[in-house]
């Protein structure tokens, strides 16, 4: 399986291999956005594919989908009209809007790979899914199981009770 | 290779790092954080972090980002406690119970000395005034303001010097938006402003934080929101604004109000032209200026309240409920003055009579020697 990074002769290329052992080859400014990926380059050189045992196939794709954006916006072409802010955002708002539980393994995989952009852009949408949303739907979205008794979640709702009312 | 942190724990917990949730709870509103610390025991216990509250209070009040409040409010239990108590108003009924920790015998904690306002004024979301006032000047005085947040005595009696706004002898000043970059030339007021008189009210917001710092309670004596707008004087360019909140005593209903005389004005910036010897308009900003904000007790015939009376009302405010509810909040000032304004009248009628029985005995008399004298 080969990821369809900008194809740029010029620049070396970079093997990932998912946890699922799926191969992308990416260019290695695409790899770069990621700031785990450009200590591993810096250190074992491009010849060696890198393994990433904790990100899925989809996932990994879905990264460096952006990834592969983010580091096209980055360049300028003589051709082509420069990629505006809002069209950024735009594009961005569309890579989010996915199912939580996608959105949930994009954020650790944005972590662990640690791409600062992706995972504010995450970290955003997912403060925006949450916001405004009861005790009750906010553990639905997240995952996160009630370990509360009823009298110790009484006793907080009466110290914030502006908060629920 | 370093494992990642998190992943789907027991019983299909997901478990999100750390620096994770918090870099999503710095991007959420206080509603919702609040609602987080319900949602699990780790998730209360990131959500309860200060940096967050601190953060929320600074886009709420200014006047908290100063070092020397940032320091009164850390010492009087933190933000969080800020935030839940001072960010809801007063809610007082009659069949609410005689407040938690009251009492009103505390001498020694109601002091005027024990009492701080932090007093922030915003419109349109900008703040046009921040004050920090220790005690509560006027509570022996015989007339005038318990607090007076623009007068010049109570400024030199503030131990901390918290003002943010530009301010020229007659107020503070915001300025809302630059058609021209400021020129040192001559200013000059008129009062046309884009703001309709109902519209520029309904933006003003007025927060009184009260602090006692011996007992640490805390509360906010504003509405947010204006409880009336009137014109200072017919055809005047100044509102008067009243925020506050009704305290429901053992007795009777008294009114915390907080009052403020403010207008709009566009400032027109002229500049001398040298050659033809006469001034050229460069250019108008448009101002919001606050004249006056201050703080009395009054009952319900519209007297003032004075004396050792305040500090044990003030007392009460301290530890009275709360809500967020505005329109509850208004029904209460609405009852409260409809029936003030029921006893003035009263109160009028009675003086009247009692001029008109005056009248008709002095008559009498007169009648009565003039018969003596015929």
């Amino acid at each position: 399986m080969h990821f369809q990074g900008s194809p740029n002769m010029a620049e070396k290329r970079v093997k990932l291999i998912s946890s699922d052992n799926d191969e992308f080859e990416v260019d290695e400014a695409v790899a770069f956005e990621s700031e785990t990926l450009r200590n591993m380059i810096q250190d074992t050189g491009t010849n060696v594919p890198i393994s990433i045992p904790n990100v899925s196939s989809d996932i990994l794709a879905k990264v460096l989908e952006y990834c592969s954006y983010h580091a096209e916006t980055m360049e300028t072409h003589d051709d082509k009209p420069p990629i505006t802010d809002a069209q950024i955002r735009e594009w961005d708002a569309d890579f989010v809007d996915v199912h939580p539980a996608t959105l949930y393994s994009l954020i650790l995989a944005a972590n662990y790979l640690n791409i600062k952009n992706l995972l504010d852009l995450i970290c955003q949408a997912v403060a925006n899914n949450i916001r405004g949303k009861t005790a009750v739907e906010i553990r639905k979205i997240l995952h996160i199981q009630d370990d509360f008794t009823y009298e110790e979640e009484m006793e907080i709702r009466r110290e914030t009770k502006w908060a629920f009312d | 290779m370093a494992q990642v942190e998190g992943g789907a724990g027991d019983g299909g917990n997901l478990y999100l790092p750390s620096d994770i949730l918090r870099k999503m709870l710095d991007r959420v509103d206080a509603k919702t954080l609040a609602r987080v610390s319900c949602v699990s025991k780790r998730f209360r216990s990131i959500s309860s972090e200060e940096s967050f509250w601190e953060n929320l209070c600074n886009q709420r009040w200014s006047s908290t980002r100063e070092p020397s409040v940032k320091s009164l409010i850390s010492s009087a239990g933190g933000f969080k406690k800020l935030y839940n108590n001072c960010f809801p108003f007063i809610l007082s009924n009659s069949e609410s119970t005689p407040s938690r920790g009251f009492d009103p015998t505390d001498r020694e904690n109601s002091s005027p000395s024990s009492f701080m306002s932090i007093v922030d004024v915003t419109f349109n979301g900008k703040p046009v005034l921040s004050r920090v006032v220790n005690g509560i000047p006027g509570a022996w005085e015989p007339c005038g303001p318990l607090v007076d947040i623009l007068d010049a005595a109570t400024m030199a009696h503030a131990g901390h010097g918290v003002s943010i706004t530009k301010q020229d002898e007659h107020g503070a000043v915001l300025t809302i938006y630059n058609k021209i970059p400021e020129v040192s030339s001559t200013v000059q007021e008129c009062s046309d402003s884009p703001f309709s008189p109902v519209e520029f009210c309904n933006r003003m917001r007025v927060s009184w934080i009260l602090i006692n710092t011996k007992t640490q309670q805390m509360v906010n004596l504003s509405s947010w929101k204006p409880l009336s707008a009137v014109r200072h004087r017919p055809f005047s360019d100044d509102f008067l604004l009243r925020f506050g909140s009704i305290l429901q005593t053992p007795s009777v209903p008294v009114h915390c109000n907080i009052t403020m005389r403010c207008r709009t004005c566009t400032v027109v910036t002229l500049s001398h032209n040298e050659v033809q010897g006469h001034q050229v308009r460069l250019g108008a900003t448009t101002a919001v200026k606050v004249t006056e904000l201050s703080l009395h007790l009054e009952n319900i015939l519209g007297a003032h309240i004075r004396g050792g009376e305040v500090m044990s009302l003030l007392s009460l405010a301290i530890t009275s409920d709360k809500t967020v509810d505005e329109s509850k909040a208004s029904g209460v000032y609405n009852n409260f003055s409809a029936t003030q304004s029921l006893n003035r009248e009263a109160l009028i009628r009675q003086e009247n009579r009692r001029q008109n029985a005056g009248a008709v005995f002095f008559v009498g008399i007169i009648v009565v020697l003039m018969s003596f004298l015929i």
